[in-house]
């Protein structure tokens, strides 16, 4: 048993072993799993809220409006209104599309990179690999909070170098997998046959490890999106997240710690309830696609 | 063995080059190159002293080499804004950032065991699937969002604890005020509560499943014996080694917590320095955390290859 990812243990809602009946698809597994309906189903609601909601509910979230600030919820403002006049339920859309931007953004990015290190790494082996694997494992040992705290003190904190910096510090986790699999796959009968008939690198990692790595790196790509929006939120948060006028999940609770004392609840629960059910989302969708592409991570 | 703690001592070592490169790289990609070290408004012949003190205008091999020397000398920078060693910044808080993370991995240990045995003793049954999902939401909530909903609800409404941590310079005087503790320490201790129990679970229901736990009931030995006896003994190994590799990442939490209760540890001195880019004790501090998880990692792997001598073979990297 081996720990060092970032998310080795936290598998919540793994079906447990079951005989898989002959032919039953991956898509069929998935749709009867009640973990998978719950996770994908609050995903595409916090998606729709996020992009589509905004048009049926317009509020400026650009211009700062004094005459309303701070009002608690009513019929006008559904959630109330922030310490700059913003419409809180208005701001709770933006800052989802802002979070689920970045998440999404970074893991795709992350998987792209990690998938393609990995399998250089494992194909090519040797010392290669064990040079490349250092980095790996060095960036592993850098708690990933430090590391974005301190990119995001060096560049202006904009929603790009946001999802460059976690990406950065993400690709790692998806490299380290994907390498062990392609060691398991170099061996296989059907890449020494490709090897043998003349095939290069490049044409093995494309036409064999890839497809046959696909499912390891989703279901970890999906776990990222997740950890990611959690890395925004913390990072805006303490305040080194993108400046407003744009804004996110954790840069709303920022301003909204300061009137705490206020008992300004509408400030502080929304985006926080916000965030938990995305990523309790995120997570599940994982853990649903992990049991019908019977992918094991991080374990031996 | 020999041939393992070898291979393993110089994979650690070559993973620790790697760090110190790292940081060495971004010192250099700071924005304006290394005098951004010396903040906004060094002047142009400050920079060029610190430029010739630390070798900055030499070529960049020859830079990495008087870097690395002055690593070997315990030199980890000089902090400009605080005018004091960055080495000296992290010996004075560390202990108060010892004091907080040390009482939430106890508090944390201390809840997450048993429910991660119970879990394993009941597993596939509602309570198993109960603290699942409540471990699913804790982990899924931001740790900063459920201390200000602490704040709220036991500084604000209740009034029990302070709505910040001790201020105490000392270890003493920290502890004088352990009202002020308990904030802080509950928050940090619900993230570790998830993530221990989660390790427990599994390392339980690894060892439920071994030849001597069947002999044991083989036996007719009870249940609870087999469980809190046969079973826990074994399993506590390895939760203990995993539970202590997760330091860095508690230790980054407590970046989180230490800002939120205004707690002044090493947190709050990295949570500063990034505010106001005090670029050496951001570097230094990474530098530190990234050589201790890897001297940490060597550790467990050394200890559990003594401990458990089924590993001593078939390891690889």
């Amino acid at each position: 048993m081996e720990i060092r990812g970032r998310r080795s243990p936290k598998t919540f809602f793994v079906r447990e072993a079951r005989p898989k009946r002959l032919r039953e698809s991956t898509w069929k597994t998935f749709i009867s799993s009640p973990v998978a309906l719950l996770g994908t189903s609050v995903v595409l609601l916090v998606v729709l809220f996020s992009y589509v909601g905004p048009l049926l509910y317009s509020t400026d979230q650009i211009h700062t409006n004094l005459d309303q600030i701070r009002l608690a919820p009513s019929g006008r403002f559904p959630l109330g209104t922030d310490d700059l006049g913003y419409d809180v339920l208005g701001r709770l859309m933006a800052g989802g599309r802002a979070s689920i931007d970045v998440g999404i953004a970074a893991a795709l990015l992350a998987s792209a990179v990690g998938t393609l290190y990995g399998a250089i790494s494992g194909f090519v082996g040797g010392a290669v690999d064990a040079m490349m694997m250092r980095v790996v494992d060095a960036l592993i040992a850098v708690p990933a909070l430090l590391l974005l705290l301190l990119l995001a003190s060096m560049f202006t904190p904009t929603l790009f170098v946001m999802i460059m910096a976690i990406a950065l510090i993400s690709w790692v986790i998806p490299a380290r997998l994907v390498r062990g699999e392609t060691i398991a796959l170099r061996s296989r009968e059907f890449i020494e046959a490709s090897v043998g008939a003349g095939a290069g690198m490049w044409r093995v990692i494309f036409k064999h490890v890839i497809p046959n790595v696909a499912g390891v790196v989703v279901v970890q790509a999906t776990f990222q999106v997740a950890d990611a929006i959690l890395l925004l939120a913390a990072l805006s948060f303490l305040g080194l997240g993108p400046p407003p006028p744009a804004t996110n999940w954790g840069s709303m609770l920022n301003q909204g710690l300061n009137y705490a004392y206020a008992n300004d609840w509408w400030l502080i629960y929304p985006a926080g309830i916000a965030i938990i059910i995305t990523v309790v989302a995120f997570n599940l969708l994982g853990d649903a696609l992990r049991d019908s592409l019977e992918v094991r991570l991080q374990r031996r | 063995m020999t041939r393992f703690l070898l291979r393993r001592t110089g994979q650690a070592v070559a993973v620790v080059f790697v760090v110190v490169l790292l940081v060495f790289i971004l010192a250099h990609l700071l924005p304006g190159g290394p005098r951004a070290m010396l903040g906004l408004q060094a002047n142009p012949v400050t920079v060029r002293q610190f430029y010739a003190e630390n070798g900055y205008n030499r070529s960049i091999p020859v830079q990495f080499g008087k870097y690395l020397w002055r690593l070997a000398h315990g030199d980890l920078g000089f902090s400009y804004h605080y005018n004091a060693g960055v080495g000296t910044l992290l010996v004075q808080t560390l202990p108060r950032t010892a004091l907080l993370v040390g009482f939430a991995y106890a508090l944390g240990l201390l809840i997450a065991l048993p429910i991660g045995v119970l879990q394993a003793a009941r597993r596939g049954k509602f309570v198993d699937h109960a603290l699942t999902a409540g471990a699913l939401v804790v982990y899924s909530m931001p740790a900063f969002w459920l201390g200000l909903v602490l704040i709220i609800v036991f500084a604000i409404d209740l009034n029990w604890f302070p709505a910040e941590a001790p201020q105490g310079q000392t270890v003493g005087a920290v502890l004088s005020q352990p009202n002020a503790l308990v904030l802080p320490v509950l928050t940090l201790a619900a993230g570790t509560v998830v993530v221990f129990s989660r390790y427990m679970r599994s390392s339980m229901l690894e060892a439920l499943v071994q030849d001597y736990i069947r002999t044991a009931r083989g036996k007719g030995i009870g249940e609870g014996r087999i469980i809190w006896r046969h079973a826990l003994r074994n399993a506590i190994l390895p939760t203990i080694t995993l539970v202590g590799l997760s330091l860095p990442f508690v230790l980054s939490g407590a970046v989180v917590i230490e800002q939120l209760f205004n707690y002044p540890g090493m947190g709050l001195l990295f949570w500063n320095a990034a505010i106001v880019h005090d670029y050496p004790v951001l570097l230094g501090f990474t530098l530190v955390v990234g050589v201790a998880a890897v001297a940490g990692s060597l550790l467990a792997d050394i200890l559990y290859g003594i401990a458990d001598p089924r590993l001593r073979v078939g390891r690889s990297s």
